[in-house]
């Protein structure tokens, strides 16, 4: 479920692309209920709950990136431009508006004059500027590899930003919507960086409140808020509670608004009269990564069978309780350019015993599945597909490494095959799909050590076409690819599950995870 | 655990010459406790027989169902029977608990004896090993070592040897240390006998009934160590039934069907209390006011 960490070898394949992401083909988000029709006027005050399993990690947005942190400081720190409510195209926030050169190398970002920082000072392009150059100055250790373009920013005037690029590259906006590029006061207000992420000031609709340490943090309504009338909540506090059926009575009895990632087992039985179960359309896709620097899985015939094993329903089913759907395609239904009628391999003993036949192992052979311990899914998903593998004489042995071993396990490239997930950051295909098929961006395409020419060459031309036709083309030919290659075996894409009180209105996840919470109420 | 694992000697009663002769199917605990023991044991021997269902048998289509004529018990997450598998779970975790105590009981009651009855230098090097294993948690020391090793059985059985052979050798040392000041290992070794000897014919046998009576409160520690591995999914391998895994996979459904957790639980109970009651049995039967 946690967001990937790219390494800085891949800013340089990092897209160039369109802008009109928003225009551009793509699936309808699936399984969806997310839709909420609130009506009534918004009630002021009152204090959101959120119960979640694990604590934040730090305020610090460009060096963070775990799910909890993130969804927690957005809520204080705002970007120039944030993700549409569909997830798929950007909307101006801090700005106002934008121009492009001619030769689309420069971006001439202009400011909505007149906001403040919970602090009370006026944000100006001083501070824009400051917070752009801080996240790429930290490439190397957090997100600033997303800025690897940018040559120089600059700020002419008080409410004049200038973007000057190395290179054409589309995506900048898609970019600066990052919540890494979210915009904090000229040198941090005088502090350390340190000191400044102790209290973080930004433009957001809510300002620091206090912070225990694994038990609580409590975030209160910025006064200063440039959004006249929001946020309608007086604080908002995410509470620690590790465990699932703990966080669902808490719901339920009233001590907790919101239960933040139910488990799907008991996801039926969170909702009540009370409390509203729901699914939001996510960009999360689950799949088998097989290490192809172990044999026999350089074989792309071993790769295709043991896709056509894997019967992807019985796991929807037993491990989303079919809430989500079977994967067909390396992108997610949520992400631009996603094509619907990909061949994705599924379930096929016919396939699965031809492939079997022309591979290097036609009798079978013994291999591992490694995942990291303590996720009920994954042994769940693990076990259907020792089940589906052993009438093929595939051995399976499950492979249980705790989660920072079990990452380290992946990017050392020491596992044959194993259960991984990712969800996009930005609302553009190509911050997965280089990390995935381009043994060049350091990830070793996924840590599989996948290397198809074609599919790198499709990956390189559709970051840099800028017309969105050509590139949706590209991207067709791309899912076709891997389909065809199975570098993955694609599963399910989950949508986000949430638990959320009937008194709590207007609550939304995007499907890149994050849920703004200004014009979220609580009705008494 | 600790109060299961405390040593007891029997002082009850001040009458020691009418218990002196009470048999040992007169003792009311062994007998329960081997009654209790015996049943878990035979069930374990006896489960590819009587189990209803191939514990590793996936039926998603009948998944999580309550408990019926087919399933007694119902059905876990994946549609295997949980009656099944908690009785294929008693194979692994009875089978591990038992031979996991061999390897520290022989080794640890060696080194103990040896550190009793020679003492001197011998005794300062073995004890201030012991003093480095058992200034680490016993749980933080089997995690670490299982991590190390790898998941699976033989990773359990070596952890286990590796943490738990400390008690046997303080328990044994002590017991020597006492016996070696006694008038007949004094007599045995004046009278010319080499001290293997006298080890191991005189002290040993006098000695050994203590490191027994521990072992079985050990038995159920080492159940303990593989459930709760198991349940911290560094333990048996999936799919294999196991109690520690059942427990921690029906984890997620304890408000619904909380019977699927707390079955294995209470398996894991019913035979920490027979060893118990063994393990005192022998206690009042070995001690040696009895054997005086």
């Amino acid at each position: 479920m946690k967001r990937k960490v790219l390494s800085l070898t891949t800013v340089g394949a990092l897209a160039v692309g369109s802008v009109a992401l928003s225009a551009c083909s793509g699936g309808a988000a699936g399984g969806a209920s997310g839709a909420q029709t609130d009506g009534g006027t918004p009630v002021k005050g009152g204090n959101l709950v959120v119960a979640r399993a694990q604590d934040a990690k730090s305020m610090n947005n460009i060096l963070t990136f775990d799910n909890t942190s993130i969804f927690t400081f957005e809520q204080m720190l705002q970007p120039l431009f944030t993700v549409t409510a569909d997830g798929k195209g950007t909307t101006p926030l801090l700005a106002k508006g934008y121009t492009i050169s001619a030769d689309k190398m420069t971006y001439t970002i202009n400011l909505k004059p007149g906001i403040k920082f919970s602090s009370g000072t006026e944000m100006t392009s001083a501070d824009v500027k400051f917070s752009i150059d801080q996240d790429t100055k930290y490439a190397s250790t957090g997100w600033g590899y997303i800025n690897g373009a940018i040559k120089q920013v600059s700020a002419p005037s008080k409410y004049v930003v200038v973007v000057k690029l190395k290179h054409p590259w589309a995506p900048l906006i898609a970019d600066l919507a990052l919540f890494s590029n979210a915009v904090v006061p000229n040198n941090y207000g005088g502090k350390t960086m340190d000191a400044f992420y102790q209290a973080p000031v930004g433009t957001g609709p809510f300002k620091w409140g206090e912070w225990k340490r694994g038990q609580y943090l409590k975030l209160v309504a910025n006064p200063n808020y440039w959004q006249t009338g929001y946020p309608h909540l007086q604080s908002v506090t995410f509470n620690v509670v590790p465990d699932s059926n703990t966080r669902k009575l808490q719901v339920q009895g009233g001590q907790a608004d919101i239960d933040e990632y139910p488990d799907w087992s008991t996801f039926q039985s969170v909702g009540s009269s009370a409390v509203n179960a729901k699914t939001f359309p996510s960009t999360e896709l689950d799949y088998v990564a097989f290490n192809e620097a172990k044999k026999p899985f350089q074989d792309v015939h071993v790769r295709r069978a043991i896709s056509a094993m894997i019967d992807r329903q019985s796991i929807v089913k037993a491990v989303l309780f079919n809430h989500g759907t079977a994967a067909n395609s390396l992108l997610m239904p949520g992400v631009p350019f996603y094509q619907k009628s990909t061949p994705g391999i599924t379930k096929d003993a016919a396939l699965a015993k031809k492939e079997m036949s022309l591979s290097s192992v036609p009798n079978g052979f013994s291999t591992s599945l490694l995942i990291p311990s303590g996720d009920a899914s994954k042994l769940t998903t693990a076990q259907i597909i020792q089940s589906d593998l052993k009438p093929y004489n595939i051995n399976v042995t499950i492979k249980q490494l705790d989660p920072t071993a079990n990452h380290n396990a992946q990017q050392n490239m020491q596992y044959e095959m194993g259960l991984s997930a990712w969800t996009m950051d930005i609302p553009d295909p190509d911050e997965w799909t280089s990390f995935a098929v381009d043994p060049a961006g350091g990830a070793k395409s996924a840590y599989t050590n996948y290397s198809s020419a074609t599919a790198i060459k499709l990956n390189r031309e559709a970051e840099q076409t800028v017309d969105p036709t050509k590139r949706a083309a590209l991207y067709n030919q791309l899912q076709n690819v891997t389909a065809h290659d199975a570098p993955l075996a694609f599963l399910y894409y989950a949508p986000f599950a949430y638990g959320v009180s009937s008194n709590v209105h207007k609550f939304q996840v995007t499907p890149l995870g994050n849920y703004p919470l200004a014009d979220v109420w609580k009705s008494k | 655990m600790s109060a299961v694992a405390t040593l007891r000697r029997s002082r009850r009663g001040g009458q020691p010459a009418s218990r002196r002769l009470r048999p040992w199917y007169k003792n009311g605990s062994l007998v329960a406790g081997l009654i209790i023991v015996g049943i878990m044991v035979l069930l374990a021997v006896l489960a590819p027989l009587i189990s209803p269902d191939n514990p590793l048998h996936q039926n998603l289509d009948q998944a999580l169902q309550g408990p019926s004529g087919t399933h007694w018990l119902g059905t876990d997450k994946l549609g295997r029977d949980v009656l099944s598998r908690l009785l294929y779970g008693a194979r692994v975790d009875l089978k591990i608990g038992f031979l996991a105590v061999l390897i520290p009981f022989v080794v640890g009651s060696i080194l103990g004896a040896i550190a009793g009855y020679y003492g001197g230098w011998i005794d300062i090097i073995i004890m201030r090993v012991v003093d480095v294993f058992y200034a680490f948690p016993l749980y933080l020391l089997v995690i670490a070592l299982v991590f190390v090793l790898g998941s699976g059985e033989r990773s359990i059985y070596l952890a286990i040897a590796l943490v738990s052979w400390v008690s046997y050798c303080k328990i044994v040392r002590g017991e020597v240390i006492v016996a070696r000041r006694q008038e007949y290992v004094q007599a045995a070794r004046l009278g010319g006998l080499k001290n293997m000897r006298v080890l191991a014919r005189h002290v040993g046998p006098n000695v050994v009934s203590q490191a027994i009576t521990y072992a079985m409160s050990d038995i159920i520690m080492d159940i303990m160590v593989i459930v709760t591995l198991g349940y911290l999914g560094l333990g048996i391998t999936p799919p294999t039934a196991e109690w520690g895994s059942m427990i921690s996979d029906a984890q997620e459904f304890i408000t619904t069907l909380w019977w699927m957790a707390v079955l294995p639980g209470i398996a894991v109970v019913i035979t920490g209390l027979g060893l118990s009651l063994i393990g005192d049995g022998l206690g009042d039967l070995l001690s040696p006011e009895r054997r005086r």
